[in-house]
């Protein structure tokens, strides 16, 4: 964990923090979120998936990344802070707190269904690019 | 607060947001981004009808960056190795935990 390191994980969060704010002026706050979620989802499947391609390549032993985690640039970092729970979380307390109970659940499902659809598709184009011949 | 105000702390902000939420999740595991999603969570839940400057420069770079959906992820993936019931439950107590952390920080404004 260097310091070369850390410095590239402050830069790409601040670069992710600032895509969500920017997502906030071109669309309405609960879907610019979702949006952010979402993009942030397909490229840490992306990211994992390669990296474990990566790690099992035979081919560049000497090379190949060896460490136990995707870059920490472009998963801790940008896909970090473009993603956020605490904004979720505020969204979904509030329409709570409205007494929006249905609208919670709306949310919560349509939430978690399309990050999970997002990070399956980003490891599945990894997967597919390696199957092929 | 200025606009060039705003930005700068904008920038220091998510970046501390973003390097502690890797530290702690890198030193803890699960465990620690548990722990960053629910107290970030709770933190903008008291933050809620703050001014703008403050909500922008705190809550959407400082407390946004802090808190991840991204990193569940992967970290689901591993627990489900183990356990595929761990993953649920993890995704579950990380979701209901911070909706419930934000739902007590706006009581308390």
């Amino acid at each position: 964990m260097t310091l070369r390191t850390a410095r590239a994980v402050a830069i790409a969060g601040v670069i992710g923090a600032a895509a969500r704010w920017a997502s906030t002026t071109q669309l309405e706050g609960a879907w610019a979120l979702l949006v952010a979620n979402v993009v942030g989802c397909v490229l840490i499947g992306w990211s994992t998936a390669r990296h474990e391609r990566m790690r099992r390549s035979p081919h560049r032993p000497g090379t190949a990344d060896r460490s136990p985690t995707p870059s920490p640039w472009l998963a801790a970092g940008f896909c970090g802070a473009l993603t956020s729970m605490s904004a979720l979380a505020l969204q979904l307390a509030t329409y709570l707190d409205e007494g929006r109970v249905g609208t919670v659940f709306a949310w919560l499902g349509l939430t978690i269904a399309a990050c999970t659809l997002a990070f399956v598709a980003g490891r599945t184009v990894v997967i597919a690019r390696g199957a092929q011949p | 607060m200025t606009s060039l105000a705003v930005a700068v702390g904008f920038c220091i902000a998510a970046a501390a947001g973003t390097v502690l939420r890797w530290r702690v999740s890198n030193a803890l595991g699960p465990c620690g981004t548990l722990l960053i999603n629910i107290s970030g969570a709770f933190a903008l839940g008291l933050l809620a009808g703050t001014g703008d400057a403050t909500m922008t420069v705190i809550g959407t770079a400082g407390l946004g960056a802090l808190t991840t959906v991204s990193g569940l992820l992967p970290e689901s993936v591993r627990l489900a190795r183990a356990s595929p019931l761990l993953a649920l439950g993890y995704i579950s107590l990380t979701i209901t935990g911070a909706t419930a952390a934000a739902a007590a920080g706006l009581s308390l404004v």
